[in-house]
Order: C-alpha cells, then structure tokens, then sequence
C-alpha cells in the first residue's frame, strides 16, 4: 500500500508481527485470536475513517462494529489475503455510504438530523475550531455520497488516486471526475469562508 | 493559472490534515469495549456449523419451512419480559441510581428473576426479550438471580466485560475507576468474556472471578463474597419449587468429585472450560502429579498448568507449563508457555525479573503471536516499576509503534509522551 499514509502509525501492520495475509487467513479460518489481532491493528484506521467520512453526530463505535463485523461474515471470499486493509476499507466505504443515505432519509422524513451539524468537541477546546470543525462537515453534507467519500480518501486519509478508486468502486476516470466535483466544491465553499479559510492556513489566492 | 491551482491543493491538503487533527481518538475504554463486543459477535458466528454440499438443497427446504414457521411465529411472539424497580426509581436516560446512603433497588422481572443493585451503584436495563434481558452495571455492586426458564438468555454487562447467563445467582461488581471486575458465583454458571480473560471463561458455583484490566491479572478463587454486600443485597426467599440449575448441565464445582471408576470422565481441557479447575488439580494429584506430567498428552498438561495458574496452585502450574516446553518444544502451546510462565511468575509468585525474562522468551519466539502485545505491555510496566521510568520509555515507544491502540497504549504514552 503505497498511499501518503498521513493517518500514521493507526493502519500499518507491525513489522515483526503476523502479516495480513496470516491474518486474513486466521480470520477466515475463525481463528479465536483473529479478533484481538484485527481489531488492535485496523480499529483506529477504520474508526478515523468512519469519523471523518460520516461526520460528527454518528455513533461511530456502533459503525465500527458493522464493518468488522462485516469483515468477518465476508472474508471468506477474500481472494487474494495481503489486500485485508483493502477488503477493510472497502466495507468501511460501504458502512459509512449506507450511515450517510440513512441520515438523508432521516432528514427527509424530519424524524432527525435537521441539516446542522452538531457542535464538535476538540481537544483543543477553541470555540473557533469546533464551529471551523462544524462547518467544514456542513460543507461535506452538501456533496454527493460517493463524491465525500472520494474526497474523504484522497485528502483525509491520504491515499492514491489507484486505491481511492478501488475502494470507492469506480473506474479512474471516474473517480478523477468525482473529486475534481468534489474538490471544486469544497475549495469554493471554504475559501469564501473566512474562519474555515483562517483554519486551513490561507487567504484568498 | 498554475499558481490559483498550487493553492487550491494546498489548502485542500491543509484540510485533510485539520480532519485527521480533529478527529477524536478512542479511550482506552472504548477501544477495550469495542474488541470485547467484537469478540462475542465473531463467538457467535464460530458456532453455527458449515453446510455441506449435499446439504444445500435439504437447507434450502428448511429454510423456506423456517421462514413460514417465522412469520406464523411473529404472529404469536410472546412480549418481552416486563419490569420493574422497587425501592428506586428509572431517571434520566433508563439508568438506575442507587446513592450510597440509601437501601439497595431491585429490578424485578416478571419471569421471576431479579437484580438487585447495591448502594452506590448505577445501571440500566438495556434490552428485554421474551426470554430474557441485557443489564448493564455502569458502577458498583449487583446480586443477580436469573430463573432458569426454556432458552433462556441473560446478559450483564459490566465495563468491557459480559457475563452471559441461562439460570443462576451471582454477584457482579464492576469498579469503573479501578477497572476491576468481580464475579461470585453462587449457583449454576456463567460464561464470562472481556479483554484479558482470553477465550471465554466459565465459572460454576463456589468460585470467585476478579480480573483487573490495568495490570492485567486474572485470579479465580474461592473468595467468600463481602459480608456488607450480603447484607445489603440480601434476596428475598426465592419461591418454592423454582429451580436456579440449568437442567442437563452437570454443576462442577471446585469439590466436585472426580469421575466414577470406569467411566471416562469429561477431558481435562473440558474440565478448565467449565470452571472446574480443582477437579483437573485433584485428578492429576490422584494419578501422581510426576505421572501426569511425563505421560499425559499436550492439551492435558496445557489444561493442568490453566487449572493450577487459576486455583493458585503456581508451583503445579510451573511443572505443567514446564512440561509442555519440554516435551513439545516446536509446538504454539510451547511458546504461549512461556508467556503463561510470566503470567505466573508476575501473578502469583511475584518474581518479576522471572516474569519479564519469560515475556522477553516469548516475544523471541513468537514475534507476533497472539500475546506478543500483551508480553510487551506487562513487560513495560514490570520494567517501569522495578527500573524506573527512563528504563521503560524505549519499550514504551516499541509497544505504540506495534500497538498504537492496544490495551496498554495509555500506559506506553505516560512513559513515552
């Protein structure tokens, strides 16, 4: 996996630890340990990315469960066993597409989720970031699901325009089309934005 | 043009890394909660057998009985268990608060099974369905009776742990600040899982569980449970002719008897799933301890060293676990021995430079292996108590690099910020 990997440490396996591959197959073979073993090396990849694909104001905890869980019904038809935090990402892509459709129908049904974006904690505690925060994720609601998620990948998490493609299901071509939306979007909302310009480090260029 | 498009990038690049600086990283409380849920949803899909293909037609058949037998059946499908509180009240959110000053509430459900929750204490229930129901202890002390009924499916949830229960009385206490649960047992059985317990643990009656998440021991004795806890949690009588004992399940408790003369009792390895750790320590001792451990096979002698490590009998489990490295030196049991040496060694004979000498045995012989995480973690924290902090800090970064969201990455952060 040659993405940036901005994530860090959080999804790259250990390197004298058990390589995907064995345990993909220890997964597949219900191998009491699969579990520990899967969820200590891939849980905060895959909780960043549910994070920040879906938004503040999911249970995220309650997400993460549905992807390993996921994980573990559908490994068996995982071919080719190295490609395991693919496979991952590729549920977590699915899981997280299928809490953003909800919260659409939510809203249009008025049962929840009213168009705003909940107020964020930070760790930082500055009232500018959480509303910088907050409206970053007003603008991400406005694209389309498949084109957050594009966006969320390649900018967020760091990865190649190749695997943002797999992962998000869609030929190259089409996924250059997804972001460059995607991209074109958020630039223009954020730029004539004077906290979230200020935030992301820029004036007006 | 070149310049308008540089900029955009880096902006857009600036805003993924602000993301990832905002996104809230997991406690080690729910990192904790998250892998034991994982590990009884995978539990559960390990039970159901595989379809053979010669099956699949006669599968395909039952299914279709079984979904019309379904929708016949959500036609009739008996209501959930209904309940209620005596001597508390239900407040915001469904918890239940007793204050340390006032007496203990008790839920009582209407399949006859009740909870009481000890002064001191919150919790809620969680779900009920027609055969039973998921209480969560978020604090304190609970005696729980669960009436044993057909099918019957209790949980108790306390912290990461889940205690899993189909009729019995127990008391569960769940120390959230201390990250210790306690679990004693007074009739039937529980399974119990949760971080550091390994596989699923069974305890039969008689026995006492305590397990500590932040150093990691397990113990399993016979500690009597507290008196004041007794006397505040004191049952009412339960009613005459109601049975607490799961039927067609054989109670071993920790005087069991061993297996009638002739007859080939349950397997050693069956003995310690089920909680009964005496019975293995009493049947080695009766064929000789010497005997056992030259003749018995692997599974046996790795059984014999779990008994005695859980009966605290560290000198017998020393041998057993001995045995296994001696006599099956290139097997996974021979290197998870030498991790369960060091359990031994830390645990129950305090010996932590032997503790830390068998971690370090079985990190050199399997890197990643299933408690390689664990080996290292306890092997920081002995290293940091009997070295000091500037010793552990080089394990302390080794254990984020391997285990960035591990059970001992808080600990591995306050040596290694």
């Amino acid at each position: 996996m040659a993405g940036r990997s901005p994530s860090g440490h959080e999804d790259r396996p250990p390197a004298d630890g058990p390589g995907d591959a064995e345990v993909a197959r220890l997964a597949r073979d219900r191998d009491p340990r699969a579990a520990t073993l899967v969820w200590d090396r891939y849980s905060g990849m895959v909780r960043g990315i549910l994070y920040r694909s879906v938004g503040p104001g999911h249970d995220v905890e309650d997400l993460l469960q549905d992807v390993f869980v996921g994980f573990f019904r559908n490994v068996g038809s995982l071919r080719d066993l190295s490609s395991l935090r693919s496979f991952l990402v590729g549920i977590t892509l699915r899981t997280a597409r299928t809490a953003l459709r909800k919260k659409r129908v939510r809203r249009w049904l008025h049962l929840s989720d009213d168009g705003t974006v909940p107020e964020v904690a930070t760790d930082d505690g500055d009232p500018r970031t959480r509303e910088a925060v907050r409206r970053l994720y007003a603008i991400l609601d406005e694209l389309a699901d498949r084109d957050r998620l594009a966006f969320v990948l390649r900018h967020a998490e760091g990865h190649e325009l190749t695997e943002t493609a797999a992962a998000v299901g869609v030929s190259l071509a089409t996924v250059k089309r997804m972001l460059q939306r995607a991209e074109a979007h958020v630039h223009a909302r954020a730029r004539d934005d004077e906290l979230l310009s200020a935030w992301t480090g820029g004036g007006h260029e | 043009m070149s310049d308008v498009r540089s900029g955009a990038a880096r902006r857009l690049e600036k805003l993924g890394e602000r993301m990832r600086e905002v996104t809230p990283p997991a406690s080690l409380q729910q990192h904790l909660e998250g892998r034991a849920r994982l590990i009884a949803s995978v539990e559960k899909m390990r039970k159901p057998s595989r379809a053979r293909p010669a099956l699949v037609a006669f599968a395909f058949a039952a299914a279709v009985a079984a979904a019309v037998l379904l929708v016949l059946r959500m036609r009739a499908a008996p209501p959930a268990i209904a309940w209620h509180v005596e001597n508390g009240a239900v407040g915001a959110q469904g918890y239940v608060s007793i204050p340390p000053t006032a007496p203990s509430a008790r839920l009582v459900f209407d399949d006859g099974s009740d909870v009481a929750l000890a002064p001191g204490s919150r919790g809620r229930v969680a779900a009920t369905t027609a055969v039973g129901a998921e209480v969560v202890l978020e604090q304190g002390r609970a005696r729980v009776r669960v009436q044993h009924r057909e099918r019957t499916r209790w949980m108790v949830d306390a912290g990461p742990f889940a205690v899993k229960v189909t009729g019995t009385e127990f008391m569960v206490a769940w120390a959230a600040e201390a990250e210790t649960l306690d679990v004693w047992m007074r009739d039937g059985r529980v399974v119990v899982t949760g971080p550091v317990l390994g596989d699923a643990l069974t305890l039969s009656a008689g026995q006492h569980l305590r397990a500590r998440l932040h150093d990691g021991t397990v113990q399993i004795d016979t500690e009597a449970e507290p008196p004041e806890a007794l006397g505040a949690l004191a049952p009412p009588p339960a009613p005459s002719g109601s049975t607490l004992v799961v039927p067609g399940v054989e109670l071993a408790g920790p005087n069991a008897a061993g297996p009638t003369p002739g007859i080939p009792g349950p397997t050693w390895s069956k003995l310690v799933a089920s909680g009964d750790f005496a019975r293995v320590v009493h049947e080695a001792e009766g064929e000789g301890v010497g005997h056992a451990i030259a003749a018995r096979p692997l599974a046996d002698l790795r059984a014999l060293g779990d008994a005695a490590r859980y009966s605290g009998n560290p000198s017998l489990a020393r041998r057993a676990y001995a045995a296994v490295r001696a006599r099956f030196p290139s097997s996974g049991e021979a290197r998870t021995a030498a991790f369960l040496l060091g359990r031994v060694a830390e645990e129950q004979d305090h010996a932590s430079s032997e503790a830390v000498r068998w971690y370090d045995t079985y990190l050199a012989e399997a890197p990643g292996g299933a408690f390689a995480g664990d080996a290292l973690g306890r092997k920081m924290v002995l290293v940091s108590k009997s070295q000091g902090r500037d010793a552990a800090r080089p394990l302390a970064e080794r254990y984020l690099q391997r285990f960035p969201a591990g059970p001992y990455a808080a600990a591995a952060r306050d040596l290694a910020p």
